[in-house]
């Protein structure tokens, strides 16, 4: 062979060397785990749109902790020398990712379709307690930190529900009205407490009503029965009811008469020992009762004596049934109002010693305030 | 002449080889974390969640795009950079609509707590022309109290709005002028059922 035949040999070897070169290298060269960590980004993402870092917090958390792992092992394995990079373990992180991923975009679907209907129910069922509850607070004479209370649930419900039906911001609704619940939970324990003694003396009020009743029946007279719960006043003759009227009363209208000045309506059998007419009284007409009787006297010297009440108190008087009512609240020092013309109706029937029965309510505790 | 082939082949090899490492584009990389990070301030998750979503996964394909590229033997940036810039100039975007939405948010907040203040206001005044007899001194004194529980609503809104959680300030200041607007017929109720004046009985 002639010297530039061989040159020219060996020059073609030497380029088709340095050409196969960098296919060579490129064979060896692991395959980066691109597809992996692309089908695990994707599945991030939809977990994401899913709202999985609201409703599967921790599996999301999880699924971005092994997405992140994986870039950071491909950026650690890109820094390694090409022929000694192993990319198994960010493909491993990478398809953990996807699973974690799917995982959380199934349970975020399932949680806020859940939560919404839960809050639906618990919005719904709450907006009918709080209605009737409002209705229950605006009667009884709670002390202001209860109302102001009250006043706090009715907001935060309110924040829940603008939460849930402008925004569908569910989790902040869900906050907000576990926060409504919980002060509600706490006015209702003021309001039993307020209410204690209408489960212990709902017997004893239904059988004096009855008795008072039967008292008409058999001696054919009028008797008056009033309902405090109820603001109710009703007349039965011969054991018939004839008239029903609304009253107000004191403004601590719960509870019996304790003493003097304490605004509270008084609970027990009486008698009207006085009737009074427009010139007797400040209140159109007026039936006196006999507040104290022996029950309430005997009770104001034992509270006396266990120091339920001061020592200076005075068990008071002027208990009466009168007009100027119908002004929507309770606003009398312990006396029964009504309205004028109903004076009118029942002032000619009723005559001195009419029993008079006052009771605490007719109705059970559990209907009042078990909703 | 056989060293002259060899000496230009080595040139051309020489120039592959440096064509096949073009620099990690860095900056790039810097400018597009930073704009995320601004949009995250402004609390782009929180006024528009979906955008903020969606510039999240733009970042993650352009740092991968970059570790795709270092991965293989000749690396090309090109395309990775101008998916980076892409990023930064969404995130520019995405920080702007979430601003503007704030701002919204912001400004129906402010009305609101005018209009509240404006009833509470008004019921003060009420407050003080009812008449002081005892038939609505008890129902007067429960209004009072309720209308100190929307003055501390109020009070809870303003914080939420200096602290510049807009979204929970809206939710409260919207809860409040209903409440405020019940307090108001409530009173107005009141007053008028109230009539004449009464001596104290025992």
């Amino acid at each position: 062979m002639k010297r530039v035949e061989r040159n020219w040999i060996i020059i073609s070897l030497v380029l088709l060397l340095i050409i196969s070169i960098p296919f060579i290298l490129i064979s060896l060269t692991p395959n980066a785990p691109q597809l992996e960590v692309k089908k695990a980004r994707e599945a991030l993402h939809n977990a994401e749109s899913a709202k999985s870092h609201q409703f599967a917090k921790t599996k999301f958390l999880k699924a971005k902790k092994l997405y992140d792992a994986a870039l950071v092992e491909w950026g650690r394995q890109n820094n390694i020398f090409f022929l000694k990079r192993n990319f198994n373990k960010v493909k491993l992180y990478a398809q953990k990712s996807y699973k974690a991923s799917c995982e959380a975009k199934k349970l975020a679907e399932t949680n806020s379709k859940d939560i919404s209907h839960f809050l639906k129910a618990k919005i719904d069922s709450l907006d009918l307690f709080i209605s009737r509850y409002d209705e229950l607070i605006k009667s009884l004479p709670l002390n202001m930190e209860a109302r102001k209370t009250f006043q706090i649930a009715k907001i935060s419900f309110t924040e829940s529900k603008v939460a849930y039906n402008t925004n569908n911001d569910l989790s902040i609704a869900m906050k907000k009205i576990t926060i409504a619940e919980d002060k509600l939970s706490i006015v209702k324990m003021s309001v039993n407490s307020l209410l204690k003694d209408y489960s212990s003396n709902y017997t004893m009020w239904k059988r004096m009503a009855e008795n008072t009743i039967e008292t008409s029946r058999n001696d054919s007279i009028p008797v008056i029965l009033i309902d405090k719960y109820a603001k109710k006043f009703y007349l039965y003759n011969n054991g018939v009811r004839k008239y029903t009227f609304d009253v107000e009363l004191g403004k601590n209208w719960i509870g019996n008469k304790m003493h003097q000045n304490d605004m509270a309506t008084p609970e027990g059998n009486y008698l009207v020992v006085q009737k009074m007419s427009c010139s007797k009284t400040n209140y159109y007409k007026a039936l006196l009762l006999n507040y104290p009787n022996k029950e309430d006297t005997i009770r104001f010297l034992l509270n006396k004596h266990s120091g339920r009440i001061p020592s200076s108190a005075y068990i008071g008087n002027m208990i009466e049934i009168h007009g100027e009512g119908g002004k929507g609240i309770n606003w009398t020092d312990g006396c029964i109002a009504l309205r004028n013309g109903e004076m009118d109706s029942i002032f000619d029937l009723v005559n001195a010693d009419t029993p008079v029965t006052i009771v605490g309510s007719l109705t059970k505790l559990s209907n009042i305030i078990d909703f | 002449m056989k060293k002259k082939i060899l000496l230009g082949l080595a040139a051309i090899g020489f120039a592959i080889v440096l064509t096949s490492c073009q620099k990690i584009p860095q900056a790039e990389i810097d400018a597009a974390n930073a704009a995320v990070e601004q949009t995250k301030a402004a609390q782009a998750e929180t006024y528009v969640p979906e955008e903020y979503t969606a510039l999240q996964d733009s970042l993650r394909v352009a740092l991968e795009s970059i570790e795709a590229q270092k991965s293989k033997l000749f690396k090309k940036y090109s395309k990775p950079k101008a998916q980076l810039i892409l990023v930064a100039t969404q995130a520019a975007t995405v920080k702007a609509s979430a601003e503007a939405k704030k701002e919204q948010v912001k400004a129906e907040v402010t009305q609101l707590l005018a209009d509240v203040n404006a009833l509470v206001t008004e019921d003060k005044a009420l407050l003080a022309k009812a008449p002081k007899g005892k038939e609505g001194k008890a129902a007067l004194e429960a209004i009072k109290g309720d209308i100190a529980t929307i003055e501390a609503s109020i009070t809870d809104v303003n914080n939420l709005v200096t602290s510049g959680d807009f979204m929970a300030a809206d939710y409260k200041i919207k809860a409040s002028k209903e409440k405020a607007t019940e307090i108001n017929t409530e009173l107005k109720d009141a007053i008028a059922k109230v009539k004449g004046k009464g001596k104290g009985k025992k």
